[in-house]
């Protein structure tokens, strides 16, 4: 018998989308394995599995907060990882750009990451961006955008604190900074979505094509209610403790290194985080 | 400092935009902001408060450059484009009332006035810090660019009108655009 | 010996020039933040009073059963009056008092970043809270309880104008409060002494800069409901009045979203002085400083994460309570990794149990005893059978009092001898601290068990049930003890300053800037500073000159 957790499925836009990664990566590289490749591989395939699996099955026809958890994966888990990945040295300066541009503006990242977060969010975006039908080999390019900039937004959020060139990261206290106020960022959503009335997404309230409404209601007792509940509550604290995480290894990092010998530069340096 | 005062204030206003927000989604404001409000007048308003900020970058860079003269026009363009939008709120608001829609009407009545009563009070508060420093501006105060003053206080304008952009989007153009 | 300048704030400040001889005159014009840090403690002082004397008056209600000492609406003001009065009047200003004397002198900075803001903030909470008391006078004091829920806050159910008292006093008290945190941050941010990286900050520096940006980031919300309040009560609006389609819960998710970060507001300045105090009178450099700092951090971010467990009788689904219940427990584990910190710190040194020690170590029982019961409040069932009762009255007790206000008590007896230039009794300390650990065990520990037995909170008398009468009396007797206690503290200050010994500089042989200088201080603080190699800056110093002697 098929269960839901049986429901893999195909998903063009995923598999496009790793391609286009593993090929950009080459690209960067000429086609060379650099250090750290491990990371940017097991993220790229951190998403595909994702996007395949019967987590994005349910969060696709029947449960918001399986759809959350998936979207806080891509975002603070496979963004990330890929970032890790990204080569430092590189042919061709892009990357150095990115970084450079990070380093001067990393309010930039954290409006690409809360900011889409915040813009896939709005009731009628939200539904617009699910698939229209059910074919398995149908191209859907809101449906495609969405995942394409959720994973960019990962990978730019976290770009000055886990940048690829850790002279051009952003001062752990700066950091610590701009994790805090992610996290506020991110509560305020979780906050409307626990609190605001079930009726707020329409898409899951769509017929039940599969069969398993009834078995996720009865079996795992869950309703609408308590589901937008969670999907909101998902957000709002343990997606609040990866940054919180974050915050206190920045902070680590910063107490416990060494001090620069020359007084004056320090001092110069504290002025620019004030 | 100014950044830490901006971050209390900033948290003030989204405590007012959240509670403006968790009546929307519960009462449901949609219907009422469109009634209500006039969007166009409002919208002109605010595009001659944004543009407030431009002006106010431009006396910034005269004053850093030290061109004084420069520096009092741009700064009286910035207090009379703030003063104008006041007007255009003062207005508003004279409409409202003339209309029977006041603070104690319903919901969202209360949230409306409470939420641009409280940024229209911040304006006015920026319009006062501006004018003083214009006054000392045409005292003579301001002519070598040693002082911070002007930088400061360009922040808080620009928070200021950072809110209104939220503020308008929240209770003039989201309804709007998803009615 | 090589020294540092110190960096001096470029314009001269208005009225140093005054000198000491005027009298009150100079106290009420000042802008030195020693003695803006006085009148914050004299200030708390004072309040102090006023708020004990509500206390009492409230446990002499509550002695015997179907007593008709107070009616029932003085009993509702007393009960707010007190818990808003020892909140926002008495702790915040002993904490910002302690603050704004000491932070400046243990980063080697001459004042603080904007002085004149510094007396403004002062007075305008002082104003705020004289017009809180004024409200007793304008036909009644607000009657809501210190939280104030909705609809009770509404004028259908608080006709007398307490209420609005209330949104106002506690507005500018607020306005003072923040504004003193920013002053803090930007002294702390830009006037520490050069070498002095945040890395090198004193552990209390560290907790007040902490508690800096908490204060900035968590009073906002209350601002917002008190305005609504305000203008729901005066403007006839409509956020909070459920008959017309406002919603008293958001005033619980404003309030609490300051309310829960305010108790880490009032314990994290103790953490800090605890941490000096430690490490002094255990001859000891505190065990494990990057620990003790994170977490202070750790307990800051969390600290906004967790309010919903002040809700979790208001019925907001079972889903959101779980979650709480998991964040609320969590939190337990920062204040836990301090506690070891302290233990460890105290592990092998050669302990001095001087006053201020004992109530370091005092705090660490009685703040465990509140922290447990704590924990015991995160889990749901607990929390609703228990809520509402005596046993929440016992555990904030053992919070605030046995968890802050010890750890004032150790600064006090700790810092006395630089505030005043005086010895502090030690003898007659030693009986101020088991008088008053006495009498506050006495008073709360058996709360807990009336609450267990179902006696609730914020009603004016009971029944004789059987236990109720006996545990109430000796409650109260307790409180009479305590009451009792601070008498004598206040004697002791005043004996100790007319006729205790001379300090000298550094009585204690302590750690940190503030001992190099005078006791008291002289208005400017430093004029050279020794350089700055650890959080430590003092005992560097000497240990350095103990070396240099030996080795010649």
């Amino acid at each position: 018998m098929e269960t839901i957790f049986s429901q893999w499925k195909f998903n063009l836009g995923a598999s496009l989308l790793f391609i286009l990664l593993i090929t950009f990566y080459f690209y960067l590289t000429k086609g060379k394995l650099k250090m750290g490749a491990a990371f940017y591989f097991f993220g790229c395939f951190l998403m595909l599995v994702l996007s395949l699996s019967p987590l994005h099955f349910i969060g696709m026809h029947y449960l918001l907060s399986a759809y959350m958890v998936m979207h806080i994966l891509l975002l603070l888990i496979c963004g990330p990882f890929i970032l890790m990945g990204i080569p430092k040295e590189t042919p061709n300066t892009s990357i150095k750009k990115t970084s450079v541009f990070f380093f001067n503006y990393p309010w930039m990242g954290w409006l690409a990451g809360i900011g889409l977060m915040w813009f896939w969010h709005i009731p009628k975006i939200f539904d617009a961006a699910f698939p229209k039908s059910q074919s398995l080999f149908g191209f859907y390019p809101l449906a495609f955008l969405h995942m394409l900039t959720l994973l960019l937004a990962g990978i730019f959020f976290a770009w000055p604190i886990l940048g690829p060139h850790k002279e051009l990261r952003a001062h752990p206290l700066v950091g610590l900074v701009y994790l805090a106020s992610a996290c506020v960022g991110c509560s305020i959503l979780g906050l409307f979505l626990t609190f605001a009335p079930p009726t707020l997404y329409h898409h899951y309230f769509m017929a039940d094509t599969f069969g398993f409404a009834s078995t996720i209601k009865h079996n795992w007792g869950i309703d609408r209610a308590m589901d937008q509940q969670m999907a909101g509550l998902m957000m709002w604290v343990p997606c609040c403790f990866i940054y919180l995480s974050g915050c206190m290894m920045l902070f680590f990092k910063y107490i416990n290194a060494k001090e620069k010998p020359i007084v004056i530069e320090n001092n110069k340096l504290e002025r620019r985080y004030s | 400092m100014m950044r830490l005062v901006i971050a209390t204030e900033a948290i003030l206003f989204i405590s007012l935009m959240i509670t403006y927000v968790y009546f929307d989604l519960s009462v449901g404001f949609t219907k009422q902001s469109i009634n209500y409000l006039d969007i166009k007048s409002t919208g002109i308003f605010s595009v001659l408060l944004f543009s407030s900020s431009f002006t106010l970058v431009q006396a910034e860079k005269n004053y850093s450059e030290g061109k004084i003269k420069k520096l009092k026009i741009w700064l009286f363009a910035t207090i009379v484009l703030g003063s104008v939008f006041l007007f255009g709120q003062a207005k508003e608001y004279f409409k409202l009332l003339n209309n029977h829609f006041n603070i104690s009407l319903d919901v969202f009545s209360t949230n409306f006035f409470t939420l641009t009563g409280f940024h229209a009070f911040h304006v006015i508060i920026g319009l006062i810090l501006l004018i003083i420093v214009f006054i000392l501006t045409l005292a003579g105060d301001f002519d070598r660019p040693n002082s911070t003053a002007l930088s400061s206080i360009g922040m808080y304008w620009h928070f200021v009108d950072i809110v209104w952009i939220l503020v308008f989007t929240l209770v003039y153009v989201l309804p709007y655009l998803l009615k | 010996m090589e020294t540092v300048n110190v960096p001096e704030p470029e314009e001269s400040l208005p009225s140093t020039s005054i000198s000491n001889d005027q009298g009150l005159l100079q106290w009420i014009s000042t802008v030195d933040h020693k003695q803006i840090g006085i009148l914050y403690l004299l200030m708390s002082v004072l309040f102090l009073l006023l708020g004990g004397v509500a206390a009492l008056l409230i446990r002499v209600q509550l002695s015997v059963p179907n007593n008709n000492f107070l009616s029932p609406e003085m009993y509702n003001q007393l009960f707010t009056m007190h818990g808003t009065t020892m909140v926002f009047l008495v702790m915040t200003p002993a904490i910002l008092g302690f603050s704004v004397y000491f932070v400046p002198l243990m980063i080697g900075a001459n004042d603080l970043a904007f002085p004149r803001m510094n007396a403004f903030s002062l007075w305008i909470g002082l104003f705020g809270g004289m017009l809180l008391y004024f409200s007793f006078l304008a036909g009644g004091a607000p009657d809501a309880g210190w939280f104030n829920y909705a609809p009770l806050n509404q004028r259908a159910y608080s006709q007398s104008s307490g209420i609005d008292y209330y949104c106002i006093g506690l507005l500018l008290v607020g306005i003072g409060t923040v504004g003193t945190s920013i002053n803090l941050i930007v002294t702390i941010i830009y006037y520490r002494a050069k070498g002095m990286s945040l890395r090198k900050l004193p552990v209390f520096v560290w907790m007040i800069l902490i508690n800096s940006f908490l204060i900035v980031a968590a009073f906002p919300p209350l601002n917002a409901a008190l305005s609504m309040l305000l203008l729901d009560r005066q403007l006839q609006t409509h956020f909070f009045n459920n008959t017309s389609g406002g919603s008293p819960i958001v005033w619980q998710h404003l309030f609490w979203s300051f309310g829960h970060p305010e108790v880490y507001i009032l314990i994290l300045p103790s953490f800090g002085i605890l941490s000096e105090v430690f490490q002094v009178y255990s001859r000891k450099p505190i065990f494990g400083y990057s620990f003790i700092v994170g977490s202070g951090i750790a307990i800051a971010l969390l600290a906004f994460g967790v309010w919903v467990h002040h809700m979790f009788a208001v019925g907001l689904g079972l889903t959101v309570y779980s979650y709480f219940a998991a964040s609320s427990m969590l939190i337990g584990v920062p204040t836990g990794v301090k506690v070891f910190n302290w233990l460890g710190t105290m592990w092998g040194g050669s302990l001095r149990f001087t006053t201020s020690m004992l109530f370091a170590m005092a705090f660490l029982v009685e703040f465990t005893i509140g922290g447990l019961s704590g924990v015991a409040f995160a889990i749901v069932p607990i929390d609703w059978q228990l809520t509402d009762s005596y046993f929440v009255v016992a555990h904030l007790h053992y919070v605030f009092v046995g968890g802050s206000l010890f750890g004032l008590m150790a600064g006090l007896f700790y810092w006395y001898p630089k505030m005043s230039g005086k010895m502090i009794s030690e003898k007659l300390g030693k009986w101020f601290f088991w008088l008053f650990v006495i009498g506050f065990n006495m008073t709360f520990f058996i709360q807990h068990i009336l609450g267990i037995k179902g006696m609730p909170r914020r009603v004016y008398t009971y029944p004789d049930l059987p236990g109720y009468t006996w545990m109430n009396m000796l409650s109260t007797i307790g409180g009479f003890l305590m009451s009792l206690s601070f008498l004598l503290l206040f004697y002791i200050l005043h004996k100790s300053y007319k006729i205790g010994k001379p300090a000298g500089n550094d009585p204690w042989d302590a750690y940190t800037l503030e001992w190099t200088v005078s006791s008291p201080p002289k208005i400017r603080n430093f004029t050279e500073l020794p350089p700055i190699y650890s959080y430590r800056a003092f005992r560097d110093l000497k240990e350095n000159a103990k070396n240099n002697k030996h080795g010649k």
